[in-house]
């Protein structure tokens, strides 16, 4: 290629050049800077310490559990006595599999990898590495209240 | 001989798979012009084909071309964006819509992006049929270029029209269903689009039937059209600029990459800027039981619209149809219709008085229709 042989490097090519550098880095930055805010994921307003009814004692026998969801999660909500409800996250500390309760060991049961816990949410068995988290429980005239927190 | 790591890699691959054939295809989107030898490696198929002269690139009314792809192809980015959060069912498309806009960071731009994106391919696409037929660029070799342009430009307005109705506002909702009066006067089409809505009225069938068709049919119609749009270039060449077929030249690579980007910066500039300053308003949900006075179909279907409305009563809806779908059948068809005698200077004025008296009437005939909807 015959290229014109300038005598001394101009130094304000130079600098054009880097201008636009800049300037189609600045658009690339903005491209992936728009894509990562649109796909990030959205924080919806968690209410914690937000106590919602789980369900009705009625409808519960003693020994008996169901799982219920809240908008932060699932939670497993066992009777333990008369007027006895523990509470816990449904989720498996080890994978976020859904845990269930087993009525005759009276445990709880993670289906994925075997852990086993017992009904204070400690573990037995198995792989997990943290006990259940815990929510606490209010029994309001046959109503279960659980306080998220 | 001793080879660079790079080149060993380049030969371990050779052996394995043909890389001018791979190279030839990635880059028959508008990137590479030329028409590779796929019988040789690549090392010797590239350097021989940019010796080849070809007119310059890009360069003004040529970058049109390349324009409309890049336009398609962040079309397809923003569109799989969307589809993050968008969901196709009647209760659920509008909230979903409505989460976009207003909802998640920066949602707005990209649906309003998405908006001016469709409007603005559809319009280039226009210009560029235009440029062809004032050029006289649709006669031999370059008919199938016309009719693959023509088809381009069908078919993009189709991706327009099936993405409108997806937001389920009220003025999309009813502009597709005063459109689709329009489209079921035409023979045989017309049962063809009562087939894709899924019934008698726009309803969940029609919004799950559009929104596949969106998504998925058009996208990769556009994309067959694209590509086989370029290995027609690749043949036939660049379309010459008036008086311009004499200068060709060795095509600089860098410098030509270098102006798509500028290209590329300026279109993405207008698109920012009237997404920002020109933001098509966001409606209230579609009520089904309510048509709103005033409903109009998409700006590009005005032209048949004022047709249909303009011309007398007594002449029976199928055969307005039927003239609608023959001019576009001719429009795709002129390159096998026009004499090759036009090529002479009378020829030439007789042509650009054709295409402007037909420009004319189409505007007047979308004003009509604007007018009296």
């Amino acid at each position: 290629m015959a290229e014109e042989r300038l005598p001394v490097p101009v130094p304000r090519r130079g600098f054009l050049d880097l201008l636009s550098k800049i300037f189609l880095s600045l658009w690339g930055f903005g491209f992936i800077g728009v894509i990562y805010a649109y796909l990030r994921p959205q924080h919806r307003q968690v209410l914690l310490d937000e106590t919602f009814r789980a369900g009705s004692l009625s409808a519960l026998r003693v020994g008996d559990a169901f799982i219920t969801q809240h908008q932060s999660g699932p939670v497993l909500i066992v009777r333990t006595g008369d007027r006895d409800v523990i509470a816990f996250s449904a989720l498996c500390t080890h994978m976020r599999c859904i845990l269930h309760w087993a009525g005759d060991t009276r445990t709880i049961l993670c289906p994925c990898h075997g852990g086993v816990f017992d009904w204070n949410g400690n573990v037995l068995s198995g792989p997990p590495p943290r006990p259940l988290q815990r929510y606490s429980v209010e029994i309001r005239n046959e109503d279960i209240f659980v306080r998220m927190a | 001989m001793r080879l660079s790591p790079a080149g060993r890699v380049l030969d371990w691959f050779e052996a394995r798979l043909n890389l001018t054939e791979l190279f030839s295809f990635l880059t028959s989107f508008g990137l590479f012009i030329v028409e590779l030898d796929t019988r040789k490696p690549i090392r010797e198929a590239l350097p021989e084909a940019l010796k080849r002269p070809i007119p310059s690139y890009a360069r003004w009314p040529r970058v049109l071309g390349i324009l409309t792809l890049l336009i398609f192809l962040f079309q397809v980015s923003s569109g799989l964006l969307l589809a993050f959060y968008y969901r196709p069912a009647t209760p659920g498309a509008y909230e979903s819509v409505r989460t976009i806009v207003r909802d998640v960071s920066l949602g707005w731009f990209i649906h309003q992006m998405h908006f001016w994106g469709s409007s603005a391919l559809i319009l280039i696409l226009l210009a560029r049929i235009l440029r062809h037929y004032f050029d006289g660029l649709y006669r031999a070799p370059r008919e199938l270029l016309w009719v693959l342009s023509f088809l381009l430009f069908i078919a993009a307005t189709h991706a327009d029209f099936s993405g409108r109705i997806l937001t389920w506002e009220s003025t999309t909702y009813w502009s597709t269903t005063r459109a689709l009066e329009l489209f079921s006067l035409l023979p045989f089409v017309g049962t063809a689009f009562a087939f894709l809505v899924g019934g008698s009225n726009i309803g969940d069938a029609a919004l799950t039937r559009f929104y596949f068709i969106h998504i998925v049919f058009l996208p990769l119609a556009l994309l067959a059209l694209f590509y086989l749009h370029f290995l027609v270039v690749r043949r036939v060449g660049l379309s010459p600029a008036p008086g311009e077929a004499a200068q060709q030249g060795i095509l600089a690579y860098k410098r030509y990459l270098l102006n798509l980007l500028i290209v590329l910066v300026l279109v993405f500039g207008l698109l920012v800027t009237l997404s920002v300053l020109f933001p098509l308003p966001f409606d209230k949900k579609a009520d089904v039981l309510t048509t709103p006075a005033g409903a109009l179909p998409p700006w590009y279907l005005l032209p048949a619209f004022g047709f249909v409305t303009l011309t007398p009563h007594f002449i029976p809806n199928p055969i307005k149809g039927t003239i609608v779908l023959l001019t576009l059948v001719a429009v795709t068809l002129l390159p096998f219709l026009d004499r090759p005698a036009a090529q002479s200077p009378t020829g030439r004025l007789g042509r650009l008085v054709a295409g402007l008296f037909f420009l004319l009437l189409l505007i007047g005939l979308g004003l009509y229709g604007y007018s009296h909807a």
